[in-house]
């Protein structure tokens, strides 16, 4: 296919004439408006640019047909993994583009937060006054009290400008956004062994066996159904574990209706049926973990080293038993060769003489007496966790039947190594969603899948080797980090919001009788994404309280946190409470109202970037980056996030080392020295050229697993192993545990390196984090088991994690066409719950718990049990006016249902998702205000070119309504 | 002879919606107007021995169409190929032939060609110059099987030879679409 | 599905038409009704014109109406036919009527007869159609006629009564109106019936909405108490009033009892009007997948 397609300098150029030329020229303005249909475009005059979608994480590729400079038709595109298929969403681009809520110019509020009311500005008196702004509140209060907000709206590299800019300016408080998906997974598994495989990386095309879980094949990156399918029409078995028949649960063959947050029992259920079985990878174990390392389980709880037996003993050395020898030998860690144990003794069972012991078989169980002291090996302290939990208990935990839970272990276990496992975000909704992450890794590498063939691909390879975190490692590693960051690292402790978080109270179950005892865990400050402080009840609570500091100033960029984390009314309070508040959103939203300054970003379509599959996707999805490039220069004067962040660090002096994205877009794929040439790109403009590059899987390459041929190691030493040295911190920059004292007052030391080449299964680096060596099963909060004083009142089971078809998070609640398929928020309910209080079909209801009620649209359905409910999440109404309730910020929003203080997730701060509620009719009925039908749905029609040109946006954006009374 | 037809795989369907929507870009269906919408069949049991699965639902292309047969302008027609169209130039907007549809699939347009009867063409603009139908094309479960019923080779012929096949009532329409589906039994009548 | 009200109109200002020049053919054959012949007519015309600008209303593009010849087989078409030639004979009959041709009378007014009796099947004939059970059955356009007798005899005879001829021709008259509300009640009847025993039976569809659903109302007042049972009875009261007059002296007056029979002309057009309000209603098709 040659295309020749716009390039950097088209928008250059295009920038100028954009409102204009591009738009005026246009003579069927209203594209997919309703008297206009997009087929009659014939090819003449239509250019047919390929492009990604970015309406969800699956990142299909199509083409946008764009005609006199307005995008008419979207259309997949055959060619990559997306097969041609595209979901309904990616037809709803032009209503975004377009969309008449769209900010196009810089607005500055001129009334109270809130009012609605807003005056056009200039980009230059924008950033002036955002530079003063943040200077000010920086040198009065200390950097650290402005907070920043990336969403999971846009895309990786947008993320990290908005990253590397506010971390050089020295704030450090997030809302997280990530700690509410795969983030817990991501953080978890590359401290056990320094990447990932959760949601990602399972090999569908070979495999003999699906564990999806609570995973749905219809909200995002749809084309993974194609490779399930298949796999099924191979003989493959698809096993779906999830509170609610689903679309997956309909199509799998084995569905296990677990009770929702119990879900800790079943894999421990899992890992104990594996380590019993004949599949069990003990080799693995043996030779590629932490297994046969001995604890230190009296003293320090760490993983023994030979400094802990004895004066001046090498803390690079680890302990285990030698079976062939009978001998106590060492494992050195010392790969940095900092204490002479490295070179060619690096990663090698070493004597006490520190000579190599070729051919040693470290133990994997047996207590030994070392000077004195008997200590265990990691192993069998894993396997006497795991072993009490056995089917029987799990069912009881479960709610399910043990054959089935019998039956799907069994399926996975026969299946291994070709039995592949993915999950969805549901399960991250949790206290224990790094818990539950390491829980998955373990079953996962017990089984012996890791890097088979049907199994799971255990490390992330980009196409070109390089990816996004490349943009912030690479001017690390050349030592340009600045001045403030470094500070603001160093005195993270007394800088994070976090810092209040210590200990909490939760209910873990004791492992020998499987009773659930109240037990204070201690908080490991939720490192996340390099900055500490990064989880949104520790924000709010920061802007909200004034605790531990109060935050003065807020830069937020494509997110939605009054809807997508809990505690919304506190955000709204704290919001108030800042003396300088930019936003930067392609729409007017609910926090945007409370902004000083809006800041108008362009639609993913309008910009270019690298771009790959987010989620989900075995290979070539996983090893592809394809274009995403503009249908047109942004409307107005929108502009691309990463050039509004590289625009404004240099009105705060910030070194953002690149010169622009375009440099680290060639960086990227052109990728490192030993790439080979097919997958390397000249420049940016080489790979626009070339639309999509699709990497190797080095397992493939090499006929081995990574670990085995030391393309698990970062380092380019190629040693066998695992790559531990992002341990402690993503990022490189360590900080190591500095030591504590539990709230029992036991003291903890600090803590000594431990970048082995191991993977840990039993995890010092998890146990630093709070939660534990091993993965524990904790009871979530609010469920009938730990609040049985709630019952009488909220007698029903509250689950919020579905998602819709139709939406990604707060998005396309303005699309008329995905509310034409979608119009209302909808909670299910069993038919049986329903007529115990008169809930009709269609009926307006009241979800309340203890802490707050919200409305939505009853669907009676059988896919839930008698007893649950579950509500949708991240709905608003732009159709309703920022006065009027911020833009209906409160009517439906699932998460003001819960409350924001605790207990979290120790090492990543996600908060509880689910609790316990009642359910009545709304007398009321729906929500004012809102659109109840199609024809109401016109309000949200594309605007055409002339109605674009002909508004500058003066007086803010002109709200569209179907207020009674109000002309919209 | 051909039969041209659209059928539908319901085993690989997953209830996207994919199909109502790219059907409005492609055919500017106005807001309230669908030529294709997908249903929910179900669950049908009780939790948790449950049954599920997706129907879309447009116009059947009918072997026998009663909306031709009532049209008294010959509006309505059926071409060669199997295509039931509407030819907007000669429908007066009575509306027979949406009393003659046995499911609701036809629908008097007032929002854009104004008084006239809209309805599914099977893409006939897209077909006619050999591209699937737009929905087909898109379809992300690859449920939706374009082709020629009289073709053995043709995607729904084939899967009429793998697949147990299931049609909407036929009151005597012949209904032309067929629905595979082998998990689960069909809930409609035969 | 909704009631289509132009069609509704229409149908029930054509059973007015079919029934009056059935009721006129009847007077040319027995030599009766000359008093009434053109007035007759003309109502019978105007209906006749009304109903087809209102049926007009019902189409998106009546300038289109060249292609109606477009497919001759269809109901439709049928429909359209028969109004074409019920006028085209009621305008020669009505100007027969004004002047004196009493043989070309005869045979318009017959002609009108025939094309009378079938008028009011032809526009039910649209009806059946296999996709809506509850419509598809010879009963409907019985039901049509049926409604079109009672209408057009009733009026037709409360204009004769009108015209004080209340002794010959009259009672003639009014036995003519008692059989057209006796057949407009059984064909009701029937139809109802065939509601209940029509194939693919659904709940939007079943009798239970009439008997005690959400019709009921409509059913129970409109088509049984006004629709049915007050034309019989008034009709049969005034046939009684008739043979024995008022207060058993033997003489009727017949203005009085030209207003039972409008009266009863009124209830049996409210009746007619409900039954097809129903008729709608329960006109649902087999499979209501996209549109209700």
């Amino acid at each position: 296919m040659s295309l020749k397609m716009s390039r950097r300098g088209f928008l250059k150029a295009s920038a100028v004439a954009s409102a204009s030329t591009l738009l005026l020229g246009s003579a069927s303005a209203a594209a997919f408006a309703e008297d206009e249909g997009a087929a009659n475009t014939s090819a003449d005059d239509v250019q047919k640019i390929p492009s990604a979608c970015r309406q969800c994480y699956g990142r299909c590729a199509l083409f946008g047909h764009v005609k006199d400079g307005r995008l008419v038709k979207i259309e997949g595109n055959p060619d990559l993994f997306s097969e041609g298929t595209l979901c309904s969403r990616a037809f709803a681009i032009p209503q975004e583009i377009y969309n008449p809520l769209r900010v196009r110019y810089p607005q500055k509020r001129v009334g109270e937060k809130g009012s609605g009311q807003w005056k056009r500005i200039t980009w230059e008196e924008a950033y002036e006054e955002a530079a003063e702004q943040f200077t000010r509140i920086g040198e009065e209060h200390g950097w650290h009290t402005i907070a920043h907000q990336y969403g999971t709206g846009r895309d990786m590299l947008q993320f990290q400008a908005i990253n590397k800019l506010w971390l050089e300016l020295g704030s450090t408080a997030t809302f997280g956004v990530g700690n509410l998906c795969w983030v817990g997974s991501y953080f978890t598994s590359q401290r056990l062994y320094g990447d990932e495989t959760q949601y990602t990386g399972w090999d569908g095309n070979n495999t003999d066996c699906i564990l999806i879980w609570c995973r749905q094949e219809r909200s995002r990156g749809y084309y993974d159904w194609l490779t399930v399918k298949r796999a099924q029409e191979r003989g493959a078995k698809v096993i779906c574990v999830d509170p609610r028949f689903t679309c997956t649960a309909s199509k799998a063959d084995l569905w296990l209706p677990i009770r929702p947050g119990s879900d800790m029992a079943l894999v421990l259920a899992f890992i104990n049926e594996i380590i019993h079985s004949d599949k069990c990878a003990e080799d693995f174990a043996r030779f590629y973990t932490n297994a046969p390392f001995f604890i230190d389980e009296e003293n320090t709880g760490y993983q023994l080293r030979q400094s802990m037996l004895e004066e001046g003993g090498s803390d690079e050395l680890y302990p285990a038993w030698d079976e062939v020898h009978d001998q106590l030998i060492y494992w050195s860690g010392d790969w940095q060769n900092k204490q002479e144990l490295g070179g060619p003794k690096a990663f090698q069972w070493l004597d006490a003489e520190g000579n190599i012991v070729a051919d040693a078989k470290p133990a994997l169980s047996g207590s030994r007496e070392i000077n004195g002291k008997t200590y265990r090996t990691s192993w069998d302290i894993l396997v006497e966790h795991v072993t009490p939990w056995t089917i029987e208990r799990a069912a009881e935990f479960c709610e399910l039947p043990e054959d089935k839970i019998r039956e799907a272990i069994q399926i996975y276990i026969d299946a291994s190594p070709a039995a592949c496992f993915c999950r969805g975000q549901k399960v991250e909704f949790s206290i224990n969603t790094s818990g539950i992450s390491q829980a998955f890794t373990i079953m996962m590498a017990l089984a012996g899948n890791f890097d088979t063939k049907g199994g799971q691909n255990i490390g992330r390879e980009p196409a070109t080797g390089y990816d996004s975190f490349m943009f912030d490692v690479v001017p690390n590693q050349q030592g340009r980090m600045g001045k403030r960051r470094l500070e603001t690292a160093k005195n993270i402790k007394k800088l994070s919001v976090c810092q209040n978080t210590g200990y909490q109270q939760i209910l873990v179950a004791d492992d020998a009788t499987g009773e659930l005892q109240e037990t204070t865990q201690n908080s490991g400050g939720q490192v996340i994404y390099g900055q500490q402080g990064g989880f949104g009840a520790a924000t709010t609570k920061a802007m909200a309280q004034g605790d531990p500091f109060q935050i003065y100033g807020y830069w937020q960029q494509t997110s939605e946190p009054i809807l997508s984390i809990e505690g919304g009314h506190e955000i709204v309070e704290g919001f108030k409470n800042l003396d300088f508040f930019v936003n930067v959103d392609i729409y007017m939203t609910p926090s945007g109202e409370l902004a000083d300054i809006i800041l108008p970003a362009a639609h993913p379509n309008e910009v270019d970037r690298v771009e790959w599959a987010h989620s989900g996707h075995g290979y070539p999805t996983s090893h592809t980056y394809l274009i995403r490039q503009p249908f047109h220069a942004p409307l107005g004067e929108a502009k691309d996030d990463m050039d509004i962040c590289f625009e404004f660090a240099k009105y705060m002096d910030v070194d953002m080392f690149w010169k622009d994205k375009y440099e680290f877009f060639d960086y990227m794929v052109k990728g490192p020295e030993t790439l080979p040439a097919e997958l390397s790109c000249a420049s940016f403009e080489d790979f626009r050229e070339r639309i999509s590059v699709t990497g190797v899987q080095m397992s493939d390459v090499r006929g081995a697993p990574k670990y085995e041929t030391g393309f698990m190691r970062k380092t380019s030493d190629f040693r066998p192993g695992f790559n531990t040295m992002f341990r402690g911190n993503k990022m490189g920059s360590v900080y190591r545990f500095p030591g504590t004292t539990l709230p029992d007052g036991t003291q903890i030391p600090a803590h000594p390196q431990s970048d082995n080449g191991k993977m840990e299964m039993w995890s010092e680096d998890l146990l630093l984090y709070g939660n534990g060596p091993l993965p524990l099963y904790i009871e979530p909060p609010i469920t009938p088991l730990a609040r049985p004083d709630l019952l009488d009142e909220y007698p029903y089971t509250l689950i919020t994690g579905g998602r819709s078809h139709a939406f990604f998070h707060t998005e396309y609640r303005n699309s008329p066409w995905m509310r034409e398929v979608h119009m209302f928020p909808t909670v299910d309910i069993n038919p049986a719950t329903a007529a115990e209080h008169g809930i009709d079909q269609d009926d307006w209801v009241w979800i309340e718990t203890y802490v707050d009620r919200i409305r939505q649209r009853a669907n009676l359905t059988e896919a839930i049990k008698p007893g649950m409910i579950h509500v949708e999440h991240d709905w608003w109404f732009p159709e309703r006016e920022a006065t009027d309730d911020l833009h209906g910020a409160f009517d439906s929003n699932c998460n003001v249902l819960f409350e924001n203080n605790g207990p979290y997730d120790p090492a990543v701060g996600t908060d509880n998702y689910g609790g316990l509620c009642k359910i009545y009719k709304a007398e009321e009925g729906a929500p004012d205000n809102i659109c109840m039908n199609e024809e109401d749905l016109r309000i949200f029609l594309p605007l055409s070119a002339e109605t674009i040109a002909s508004d500058g946006q003066d007086d803010g954006v002109s709200q569209v309504t179907v207020r009674e009374g109000v002309q919209s | 002879m051909t039969r041209n037809i659209i059928s539908v795989d319901l085993d690989s369907c997953i209830g996207c919606h994919s199909c109502a929507v790219v059907c409005k870009q492609e055919n500017g269906v106005g807001l309230g107007t669908y030529y294709n919408k997908v249903l929910t069949v179900g669950p049908s049991g009780t939790f948790p021995d449950l049954e599920m699965y997706y129907l879309p639902v447009a116009c059947q292309h009918c072997d026998n169409p009663e909306c031709v047969s009532v049209c008294p302008t010959g509006a309505s027609y059926k071409r060669e190929d199997g295509v039931v169209l509407v030819d907007h130039s000669k429908c007066i907007g009575c509306q027979y032939c949406v009393m003659a549809c046995p499911y609701g699939v036809r629908t008097y347009d007032e929002s854009r060609d104004k008084g006239v009867i809209e309805k599914c063409t099977m893409c006939a603009h897209l077909i006619d110059k050999g591209e699937k139908p737009a929905c087909v094309k898109h379809c992300p479960g690859q449920a939706r099987l374009f082709g020629d019923l009289d073709d053995p080779e043709s995607p729904p012929s084939k899967m009429r030879a793998t697949k147990k096949v299931h049609k909407l009532t036929d009151v005597g329409n012949h209904p032309g679409v067929e629905y595979g589906l082998d998990k689960f039994t069909w809930k409609g009548g035969e | 599905m909704e009631v289509q009200w132009p069609l509704l109109v229409f149908s029930v200002l054509l059973g007015i038409t079919s029934g009056s020049f059935i009721f006129l053919a009847i007077g040319e054959l027995t030599g009766k009704f000359k008093e009434v012949r053109f007035t007759g007519a003309l109502i019978a015309l105007v209906c006749l014109a009304i109903g087809g600008c209102v049926s007009v209303l019902h189409m998106g593009h009546p300038e289109r109406a060249l292609h109606l010849l477009g497919n001759l087989g269809s109901g439709l078409s049928k429909e359209l036919f028969a109004v074409a030639v019920m006028g085209i004979v009621a305008i020669v009959y009505l100007v027969l009527a004004r002047k004196d041709y009493p043989g070309a009378s005869k045979v318009f007014g017959v002609i009108g007869g025939v094309v009378g009796i079938v008028l009011s099947p032809i526009a039910g004939a649209s009806y059946l159609i296999a996709a809506r059970p509850a419509w598809d059955s010879i009963a409907l356009p019985l039901m049509y006629l049926g409604a079109g007798l009672a209408l057009g005899f009733t009026l037709m005879a409360a204009l004769v009564l009108l015209k004080g001829k209340a002794s010959e021709e009259g009672g003639f008259a009014l036995k003519l109106a008692l059989a057209g509300v006796v057949i407009m009640a059984v064909t009701t009847v029937a139809y109802v019936i065939w509601i209940a025993i029509a194939p693919y039976q659904a709940p939007s569809r079943s009798i239970e909405r009439l008997l005690s659903g959400d019709l009921a109302l409509m059913f129970w007042a409109g088509v049984v108490v006004v629709g049915i049972v007050v034309p019989v009875a008034l009709t049969v009261l005034a046939c009684v009033k008739a043979t024995r007059g008022e207060g058993g002296s033997g003489i009727a007056n017949p203005k009085s009892l030209s207003t039972y029979l409008f009266v009863s002309f009124a209830c049996t057009a409210v009746g007619a009007v409900a039954i097809r309000m129903i008729m709608y209603a329960v006109g649902t098709s087999v499979e209501q997948l996209i549109y209700k």
